[in-house]
């Protein structure tokens, strides 16, 4: 009996190695001190995600199971939590400005040598987010066209740099009444604008019409002094930086406004819409009927 | 919108057919079929500089109002855009010069991409344009004292204050853009790192000062009033004959444990003597005695009473020992001298240069008691002056 149970636990382990080379797929172990196998690979038994990016499915799953030792079960609890620390204090910082994935690798994952480690603890990192804190760690590609300087275009090729935002995830009822207040959403709502301007004048308007149209709310270009929000150049430059818009350059003179990765989001343009139809409805219902919201 | 021929090859003007069926102005549609008439049948009147002047200027205002009333040009309000057409119109009509004519053309060119641009928006979100959802917040989110002024100001014009609720707005926008709250729980960029310790940087051992030293004591440097060590010894010496008047010769200079010294007794008492102040006599016994005397004045010297007569002392090492056997221990009279010669007394002693190859190392003179006074062997060989001898430095041999 006693060899029975080892010859099954060498096979055990035999079985765990090949399904590890085969891209089984398999995951880490969930008991603390046990070793975490970096499996990566598109198998049956791992949801695929969006988040995964370029890892491919057979191969890869044998290169990392022969990349070396395995990352430690405490270790990869520490890139994680480092991760999420990295992602809360980036937001606070710079409130709702992308972070590169250069970035997150550059936390921890440059010190192992496993290439696809970084994508791990990426996904563990967004399902700590989701369950603990009630947010969604985003994934938006970032298009750079390639430069024009002095007529001639650069030689670099469309280059797609990924970044990460937090999107919250808690339901509008709870939102409204333990989340959010006045004083601290005041400041969303000239991305609001600006990004239903946008939107409704087909995805890019001109920076003259863009003034133009937020000229009837008060908000004045050159002003520095508003009372919700301060100086509205730099205003709308945080919101570029947000990526809900971009600015270019004309072909002549001047710029024009588009919408970046993080508005042209479905979930975000649905909820835009049916914000702008409600807006449209209810001034179109009469002139004492206030917005009502839901 | 182009012009289009007439038969007769005379331009005819557009917007004739659409001012006369919307029948909006007649008035103006009959001025326009005069002027229709005139061109057609009539040679143009020829316009001057500053009539064409002023053509411009009324299409370049034109040209301003529909850049300001872009917007409210798309609006329900179609008096406006028809207006404005006619207005062009107008001023077409008076068109003869090209100049004039890009102006014209230009006009009609804004007014009809912006009628583009409203029909590409209404085709592309249900009819509702930018300005319609300013609108609406407005209506919504604005004070009602703002709520009028901008239904007054239907043409876009600025007002003047702001009064919309951002906070009821931004409540709504974080419901739409779902932005995420962040955390702060630490002070200062994730990225920093502690401080490191500088390396202490070591200090250069300071070494102790030196033995505390008196500073010398600043002499007076005057030649004249300076007074040398012989001096004092010959006042010293001056004084024991003062006091005891006649005393031995052995007991006035020799100094038993010095032979220098005894030498320095030796050069004060001839010092005394040449002045005239000490004799030198006989005793009953045949001892030499000294005597103190009167320095002589002037008139005896002149007189010839006194005369200075040199006779050689001979004394050296054996003699000293002599001295000292023949003498009783204690009956010296002259102190023994312990201190060491000031600077300037060194400054003033310049060692005794021998003419000989043999360059030795040669005691100032007057320091020879520092040298005797210090372990000093007894042997008798030694001259007055002692002498240390240094090897003799190789010449340098040519090279072979």
């Amino acid at each position: 009996m006693a060899r029975e149970g080892e010859r099954r636990a060498a096979a055990g382990v035999g079985r765990a190695a090949a399904a590890a080379a085969g891209g089984g797929g398999r995951g880490r172990a969930g008991r603390g001190g046990e070793l975490v196998r970096v499996v990566v690979g598109a198998s049956s038994q791992q949801p695929q995600q969006q988040d995964e990016g370029n890892e491919d499915d057979d191969g890869i799953a044998a290169a990392a199971a022969s990349q070396g030792a395995p990352v430690s079960r405490e270790e990869f609890d520490a890139l994680v939590a480092e991760m999420v620390r990295f992602m809360l204090f980036k937001n606070h910082q710079q409130a709702g400005v992308p972070v590169k994935r250069e970035e997150l690798a550059q936390l921890g994952c440059k010190n192992y040598k496993h290439r696809f480690l970084v994508g791990q603890v990426i996904k563990e990192a967004q399902r700590k987010l989701r369950t603990i804190f009630g947010m969604e760690m985003k994934e938006l590609i970032r298009v750079r066209q390639p430069t024009v300087t002095r007529g001639r275009a650069n030689s670099q090729a469309v280059t797609e740099v990924k970044t990460y935002i937090l999107r919250s995830t808690v339901p509008e009822a709870l939102r409204m009444k333990y989340v959010d207040s006045p004083e601290a959403s005041a400041i969303s709502s000239l991305a609001l604008i600006v990004v239903g301007i946008i939107q409704l004048a087909g995805d890019s308007i001109s920076e003259e019409n863009l003034w133009l149209h937020l000229q009837r709310l008060g908000i004045k270009e050159h002003d520095d002094k508003h009372p919700v929000f301060g100086n509205i150049k730099q205003s709308v430059e945080m919101i570029a930086k947000q990526r809900y818009i971009q600015k270019e350059r004309m072909e002549g003179e001047g710029f024009i406004f588009k919408l970046a990765e993080r508005a042209l989001d479905d979930a975000l343009k649905a909820k835009l819409n049916t914000f702008i139809s409600k807006i449209a409805k209810s001034e179109a219902s009469g002139p004492t009927t206030p917005y009502t919201p839901g | 919108m182009a012009r289009v021929k007439s038969e007769k090859g005379q331009a005819t003007l557009p917007f004739t057919d659409r001012a006369v069926s919307n029948g909006g102005d007649q008035h103006q549609s009959n001025n326009v079929h005069q002027e229709a008439d005139q061109v057609a049948g009539e040679s143009p009147v020829d316009q001057t500089s500053t009539q064409r002047r002023m053509l411009r200027a009324d299409y370049r205002s034109i040209k301003e109002s529909i850049a300001v009333d872009k917007e409210s040009l798309m609006q329900a309000h179609p008096h406006t855009f028809n207006s404005m057409i006619g207005k062009v119109d107008k001023l077409h009509a008076m068109v003869q010069r090209p100049r004039e004519q890009i102006a014209d053309a230009e006009a009609v060119l804004d007014i009809s991409s912006t009628l583009l641009n409203f029909i590409k928006v209404a085709q592309h979100k249900d009819g509702v344009s930018p300005a319609e959802f300013i609108s609406g917040i407005i209506h919504s989110f604005g004070m009602a004292d703002f709520r009028e002024q901008s239904r007054g100001n239907v043409n876009g014009e600025q007002e003047s204050e702001c009064h919309i609720d951002w906070g009821a707005l931004g409540l709504q926008a974080t419901l739409v853009l779902c932005e995420a709250p962040g955390i702060c729980t630490m002070l200062g960029p994730m990225d920093i790192l502690p401080k490191q310790r500088r390396a202490p940087v070591a200090q250069r051992r300071r070494d102790r000062p030196a033995d505390v030293t008196r500073p010398e004591e600043v002499e007076d440097v005057d030649e004249a009033n300076r007074k040398t060590e012989t001096d004092k010894n010959m006042e010293a010496m001056f004084k024991i004959l003062r006091t005891l008047r006649s005393v031995q010769l052995e007991a006035l200079v020799l100094n038993r444990v010095s032979f220098s010294q005894t030498v320095e007794n030796i050069f004060a008492l001839s010092f005394l003597v040449k002045d005239g102040r000490a004799e030198i006599t006989y005793g009953e016994d045949g001892r030499h005695l000294v005597v103190p005397r009167n320095v002589p004045t002037a008139h005896e010297r002149a007189g010839g009473k006194v005369v200075n007569s040199q006779f050689v002392f001979r004394f050296d090492f054996r003699d000293w020992k002599l001295m000292l056997e023949s003498l009783q221990e204690g009956k010296e009279l002259m102190p023994h001298r312990t201190s060491s010669p000031s600077g300037n007394q060194i400054a003033s002693l310049t060692p005794i240069r021998k003419n000989s190859r043999n360059r030795a190392r040669e005691t100032p003179v007057g320091l020879e008691s520092l040298a005797d006074g210090e372990g000093q062997d007894d042997d008798g060989d030694h001259e007055e002056i002692i002498v240390s001898t240094v090897p003799k430095r190789p010449r340098s041999r040519p090279y072979q």
